[in-house]
C-alpha cells in the first residue's frame, strides 16, 4: 500500500513537473496575436498594400534586434517583460467596407483570440470596427482615421495616434493665415469639394467651423460620390463659384480625375489643397506636370529632418523597393505603441494593456512622425475627445517640379511655397 | 445660359463615351440574350492594354485601338468557345449568370494580382491636352475625340448588323435560332462572331477611356453597370437606342451634378431609367 502510494506520488510529481515545464516552455514560445484590419481588396486595395508593409515592417523591428534604431523595443527581441514573446499579426480584409470591417474585428477577437486590434484606413471602417472592439472590451490602436467623431464617443478601449480632421482644418487655416501675412494678400473665399462618406463630410464640417471662427467665407460646398466616373460637372460648379482657396477631400482615384478636369477647364485657384491621395506614389506619374502647385496636408514625409526617419526609410526602401510613404508610415506607429504598452503591462490581460496604453509617453525622437511625443488625452465623456494623441500635428506640402516639398510650418520647410499658382493656359 | 450649353455639350459627349462602353453589350445581351456580368471587366482589360501600349511602347491610345480591338476579339472568341457555348447549351439562365459573374471575379482579382491595385493614368495625352472652345463653351479635347470615335463605331456597327448578311443573320438568330439552323446556317459560328464582336468593341472603348480616366482592377464595375442600364434603357438589340440612352445618362449625370448636387447624380440616372421603364416596360426606348 505504502509502495503504491509512493509510486503514485512519484508519478504525480513527475507529471506535475512535466506539465509545469511544458507550460514554461509554452510561455517562452508564446506568440502574441494581434489583429490587423485593412482593405486588401476593393477600391482601397492599393492603400492596403502599403499599410500591410508598414505594419509588418514595424512588427519585424519589434520582434528582432535592430540596435541602431531609436524606436521602442527595437533594440530587443519581442516583448522583453514577457520572455521575449513575439508579436504575430493576423491580417483581416475589410474590403474598405465598414460592415465587413466590423465583422472581421469580431472574428479576430472571438475566433482568432487576438489581444488587440490595429488598423483600418477609412474612418467609416474604423468607426464600426472600433465599436465592435469596444463591445468586446478589446483595445484598438488606430494609426489612421481622421474623422473627429472617432474619439468623441467616450470609448474606453479606442486610441488614435494621428491628427483628426479638426486639427487638420485648424492647421490648414494657420497656414493660410501665415501665407496671407507672408505675401500680404487677403485670401478669403473657400470652396470645398469632398467625397460624401464620413471622411469627406467631416472634413467639410470642420472646415466650415474654422471658416466661421476665423472670418473666411465658403463660396461652394460640393459633395461627390466616392468612385465617381468623372468630375466634369463638379469642376464646372467650382469654376463658377470662383474661389481663392480650394480644398479637396477625396482619395487618389478622384484626385486623378479632378486634376485632369481642372486642366481641361483651366480651373486653378490661388491655393489648391488636397488631403489623402495626393501623396500616393502613383498620383504624380498619372497626372504629370498638371499637379505642380497642388498643396496637400500630410502627416508624414520621408524627408523629415529626423535621424530615425532617415534610418527607417533606408531600411524600408531596401526591403520594399520604394520610400516609405504616408500610407505605410501611419500604420507603422501603432504596433510600437501597442508593444510598448504590453511591455509595461507585463501581461496579455486586455484591461492591463488598456491601462498601460493610457499611460503611454513615447518621446518625439522615438517616432518617425513629426510629433513631439505620443501621449493620449485622458478618458472623458462625449463630446470631449478621448485618447487622442496630444502632440499630433499636420504638415503642409506642395508638389513642386514633380516632387513634394514641405512648405509649412515654415521652420520645418524644405522649400518656399509657390504662390500664386500659374494658370494652366499660361504654363 | 453658357453654363447650361456647356453642361449639355459635355453631358452628351460623356454619354457617347458611355454608349461606346455599352454598344458591345447591345449585341451580346440585346441580341444574343447572354447576360455577361464580366462586361465591365473586359473593358478594364482593354484599358490596361492601352495603358501599357503607351507606357512601354509609346503608342498613343488612339493608335492602340487596332491592338485592343484585336486582342479583345480573340479573348471574346476564347471565352465563347471555352465557357459561353457550353453554358448556352445547358439552357439554364442561372448557369449563365453565375459563370459570367465568376469570370468577372477572376478578371478583377487576376489583374489585382498581376498589375497591383495601383491607379494608373496617362499624364498629358499627346496632342490632346486642354479643351476646345466652341463659342465660349469648353469641351475637353479628349472627350471630344472619344465622342467622335464612339459615333463612328456605333454607325459602323449599325451598318454591320443591319446591312450585311452576317449582321442580319445575327438578328435573325435572335428572333428564331432554330429556323436559322434549319435554313442551313452554322448557328454556333454566327454566335461566335457576334460574341467576339461584342467584346471587341470594348477594345475600342478601352483605348478611348484611357484618354479620359484612370485604370485600376475595379474600374470596370461602374462602367459595366452603366452599360447594362444603357442597354436596358435604350431597348434590347437597338443600337440607336443605346446611343440615345447613353446620351440621356450622360446629360442626366452632368445636369444633376450641376443643378441639384453631385451626390445625387447616380440616383438621378436610375430614377430616369425607372421612369422610362414604367412608361415602356417591355421595350425600353427603341427596343424590338
Amino acid at each position: 500500500m505504502r509502495q503504491r502510494n509512493l509510486l503514485a506520488g512519484i508519478i504525480g510529481i513527475v507529471f506535475a513537473s512535466a506539465f509545469s515545464l511544458s507550460s514554461i516552455s509554452v510561455a517562452a514560445e508564446k506568440v502574441i496575436k494581434v489583429g490587423f484590419v485593412l482593405p486588401l481588396t476593393g477600391g482601397l486595395a492599393e492603400t492596403g498594400r502599403y499599410m500591410r508593409a508598414g505594419a509588418e515592417f514595424a512588427v519585424d523591428i519589434i520582434n528582432n534586434k535592430y540596435p541602431d534604431l531609436n524606436l521602442p523595443l527595437a533594440k530587443t527581441e519581442g516583448i522583453p517583460s514577457l520572455n521575449n514573446a513575439k508579436i504575430e499579426i493576423i491580417l483581416a480584409d475589410s474590403q474598405g467596407d465598414p460592415n465587413v470591417a466590423r465583422a472581421e474585428v469580431e472574428r479576430l477577437i472571438e475566433n482568432a483570440g487576438v489581444v488587440a486590434i490595429l488598423g483600418g484606413w477609412t474612418s467609416a471602417e474604423i468607426k464600426t470596427g472600433s465599436a465592435a472592439a469596444e463591445r468586446l472590451k478589446t483595445p484598438y490602436v488606430s494609426g489612421g482615421g481622421s474623422s473627429t467623431d472617432l474619439t468623441r464617443r467616450g470609448f474606453k478601449y479606442f486610441f488614435r495616434l494621428c491628427p483628426h480632421l479638426g486639427t487638420n482644418a485648424e492647421s490648414f487655416f494657420d497656414f493660410i493665415g501665415d501665407l496671407n501675412k507672408m505675401y500680404n494678400v487677403g485670401l478669403k473665399t473657400v470652396a470645398v469639394l469632398y467625397e460624401n462618406t464620413e471622411y469627406g463630410s467631416v472634413t467639410f464640417e470642420e472646415t466650415k467651423r474654422v471658416v466661421g471662427e476665423r472670418g473666411y467665407k465658403v463660396v461652394a460646398q460640393i459633395p461627390f460620390p466616392k468612385d465617381t466616373t468623372s468630375l466634369l460637372s463638379e469642376v464646372m460648379k467650382l469654376k463658377a463659384s470662383n474661389p481663392e482657396i480650394f480644398v479637396h477631400a477625396g482619395y487618389v482615384s478622384d484626385s486623378i480625375l479632378l486634376t485632369k478636369a481642372m486642366e481641361n477647364q483651366n480651373f486653378l485657384p490661388k491655393v489648391w489643397s488636397g488631403l489623402t491621395g495626393y501623396d500616393n506614389p502613383t498620383f504624380i506619374p498619372s497626372v504629370g506636370k498638371t499637379a505642380n502647385g497642388a498643396c496637400l496636408r500630410g502627416f508624414f514625409s520621408p524627408r523629415l529632418r529626423k535621424d530615425v526617419v532617415q534610418k527607417v526609410n533606408q531600411l524600408y526602401a531596401k526591403k520594399y523597393g520604394t520610400e516609405i510613404n504616408m500610407e505605410s508610415a501611419m500604420p507603422f506607429n501603432a504596433p510600437f505603441v501597442l508593444a510598448d504598452a504590453i511591455n509595461r503591462a507585463k501581461s496579455l490581460d486586455k484591461e492591463a494593456i488598456t491601462k498601460a496604453l493610457e499611460a503611454t509617453n513615447i518621446p518625439g525622437d522615438q517616432t518617425i512622425m513629426p510629433w513631439d511625443s505620443i501621449r493620449f488625452t485622458p478618458y472623458t465623456t462625449p463630446p470631449g475627445h478621448t485618447h487622442d494623441n496630444v502632440s499630433s500635428r499636420v504638415l503642409m506640402f506642395q508638389i513642386q517640379d514633380g516632387k513634394q516639398e514641405i512648405i509649412w510650418p515654415f521652420p520645418l520647410a524644405t522649400a518656399k511655397p509657390i504662390f500664386p499658382l500659374k494658370p494652366y493656359d499660361k504654363r | 445660359m453658357d453654363l447650361f450649353l456647356e453642361a449639355l455639350v459635355n453631358g452628351a459627349s460623356l454619354g457617347m463615351a458611355y454608349a461606346l462602353a455599352a454598344i458591345g453589350l447591345t449585341i451580346i445581351w440585346g441580341v444574343m440574350e447572354i447576360i455577361n456580368f464580366a462586361h465591365g471587366d473586359y473593358l478594364m482589360l482593354a484599358m490596361y492594354i492601352s495603358f501599357f501600349s503607351f507606357s512601354l511602347l509609346g503608342i498613343h491610345p488612339l493608335f492602340s485601338i487596332p491592338i485592343t480591338f484585336g486582342v479583345l476579339a480573340v479573348l471574346g472568341a476564347l471565352t465563347y468557345l471555352t465557357i459561353i457555348k457550353g453554358v448556352l447549351k445547358s439552357n439554364v439562365l442561372l448557369s449563365q449568370i453565375v459563370v459570367t459573374f465568376g469570370i468577372s471575379i477572376f478578371l478583377q482579382n487576376g489583374t489585382l494580382f498581376v498589375f497591383s491595385p495601383n491607379f494608373r493614368a496617362i499624364a498629358n495625352i499627346p496632342w490632346l491636352t486642354g479643351s476646345i472652345s466652341i463659342g465660349g463653351i469648353f469641351l475637353p479635347k479628349t472627350l471630344f475625340i472619344v465622342a467622335l470615335v464612339s459615333l463612328i463605331t456605333c454607325l459602323a456597327l449599325f451598318y454591320f448588323i443591319h446591312r450585311t448578311t452576317t449582321g442580319k443573320t445575327i438578328l435573325a438568330m435572335a428572333m428564331d435560332r432554330e429556323m436559322v439552323q434549319l435554313v442551313g446556317v452554322n448557328a454556333d459560328r454566327v454566335e461566335l462572331i457576334a460574341f467576339s464582336l461584342g467584346i471587341a468593341t470594348l477594345g475600342i472603348a478601352g483605348s478611348c477611356l484611357m484618354m479620359v480616366t484612370y485604370v485600376s482592377p475595379r474600374v470596370g464595375f461602374l462602367y459595366g453597370l452603366i452599360a447594362f442600364t444603357a442597354v436596358a434603357l435604350g431597348g434590347f438589340g437597338s443600337i440607336p437606342g443605346t446611343i440615345i440612352a447613353g446620351v440621356i445618362i450622360g446629360v442626366t449625370e452632368i445636369f444633376t451634378a450641376l443643378y441639384i448636387g453631385p451626390e445625387y447624380k447616380y440616383v438621378a440616372i436610375f430614377v430616369v431609367y425607372l421612369l422610362i421603364l414604367i412608361w415602356r416596360p417591355k421595350k425600353g426606348l427603341l427596343g424590338w
